[in-house]
């Protein structure tokens, strides 16, 4: 009878393992053997050198900070939690024009601001934004009774945002680039929907009085 | 064991960059944006979403810098914020609906070198491809476990689990590995189990 896995791991690790695994491991040539291939494994794995980051990356980290910092001087001081997160998705819902989902011949993605093509990172980042605004409206709204028409909205967009998630996941597999304007195309639709998203969800959330 | 977020700050670019310093915090990046991004794309598999996550932890150690008191060591601080971060991600609800961009047919030739007696090209790849290949939640306990130096309890904590889920997680992790990342002699797994 040989160890498990399981107690091997536990061996390798140095945890609590019983004499009787102990001593059977000592001696059985096939349980050594594994419990030095997961060694050398746990070393392969921390090994790996960790990859550099997008050269680019702090410059969005500090205009995303930037952009966050005068983003608060909006909101109001009082009402924090909900408050905070329904008058932030109401602000970036109205600021950011819902609008219809481009057409194929609708190839000039407009940013937020409407005067200059929209950064893909911008995208992302609002993109994120409201992300998170529907994720905080989501567990308000968790448990509440919702009508057929309203999950069935919410149903829709999610799909379309999974659609969306898989065309820009095929895009970045194929090697396209993310200057590439079907790419912002993509993220433009995926900030519209999560829009409308939080839309459903805050209308649910202000319905109900919370 | 050691974190590669076990970073030294030259003297006063902390206390600089908690009252806004800009190039102190660009000191910081530098420090610990590579350990941040790296975890992120081993705990998520993906480059896009590390750099989704870089960017958040970022935007939260600048909010937080200045109420950072120095209880824990900066690197562990900002690991606790990343980590959380990659959590996150993985609880969004699109998370799921995303497929992993590493299922193209440049798997083939790992299959191949399992069955032949050549060795890997290169076993580094290898071991992060398997890494990927893993599911998201195997993937983290991995990370998290093996690497970064979490135990079975904390892990438990973070995903809302249990130590056994972590430790079940941890094992199933290398069984699929052993397919991928190390040769069928090397991690033979041994059964039928001991009572213990």
């Amino acid at each position: 009878m040989h160890a498990s896995i399981e107690q091997l791991i536990g061996l390798r690790d140095e945890e609590p393992v019983s004499v009787e695994v102990q001593q059977h491991v000592r001696g059985c040539t096939q349980c050594a053997a594994a419990l030095n291939g997961l060694l050398a494994a746990r070393e392969r794995v921390a090994a790996l050198t960790d990859p550099s980051p997008p050269g680019d990356a702090w410059q969005r980290i500090t205009a995303a900070r930037d952009r966050s910092l005068r983003r608060r001087r909006w909101l109001p001081a009082a009402g924090l939690g909900l408050a905070a997160t329904a008058a932030a998705a109401a602000l970036l819902i109205t600021n950011l024009h819902i609008s219809p989902a481009p057409t194929s011949n609708d190839m000039a993605v407009v940013s937020p601001s409407g005067d200059k093509p929209a950064d893909v990172n911008q995208l992302r980042a609002q993109s994120r934004y409201l992300e998170r605004a529907v994720l905080k409206l989501d567990g308000h709204a968790d448990d509440m009774a919702v009508t057929a028409s309203t999950a069935s909205t919410i149903a829709a967009l999610e799909d379309r945002i999974a659609l969306v998630d898989y065309e820009i996941n095929t895009a970045s597999g194929s090697g396209v680039s993310n200057d590439d304007p079907h790419v912002a195309q993509l993220w433009k639709q995926r900030v519209d929907l999560l829009q409308s998203l939080a839309a459903v969800r805050y209308a649910q959330v202000a319905d109900a009085g919370i | 064991m050691s974190s590669r977020f076990d970073q030294s700050i030259p003297e006063g670019v902390l206390e600089r960059a908690k009252v806004g310093d800009r190039a102190a915090q660009a000191e910081l990046y530098a420090a610990f944006g590579q350990p941040v991004f790296g975890l992120a794309r081993r705990m998520l598999g993906r480059a896009d979403l590390a750099d989704d996550v870089l960017q958040e932890t970022f935007i939260e150690v600048l909010k937080g810098l200045p109420k950072f008191r120095g209880e824990a060591p900066l690197g562990m601080w900002i690991r606790r914020i990343a980590v959380n971060e990659c959590l996150m991600q993985l609880r969004s609800h699109w998370h799921r609906y995303r497929i992993p961009l590493n299922t193209g047919s440049d798997s083939t030739p790992m299959e191949e070198w399992l069955t032949s007696d050549d060795p890997p090209p290169d076993k580094g790849l290898d071991v992060e491809r398997a890494l990927d290949a893993l599911s998201p939640e195997a993937r983290v306990v991995v990370w998290l476990h093996d690497v970064e130096g979490y135990t079975h309890v904390e892990i438990a904590r973070l995903m809302h689990a249990t130590p056994s889920f972590s430790k079940s997680q941890l094992a199933r992790a290398y069984v699929r590995m052993r397919q991928w990342a190390g040769r069928p002699d090397e991690v033979e797994p041994c059964m039928p189990v001991l009572n213990s």
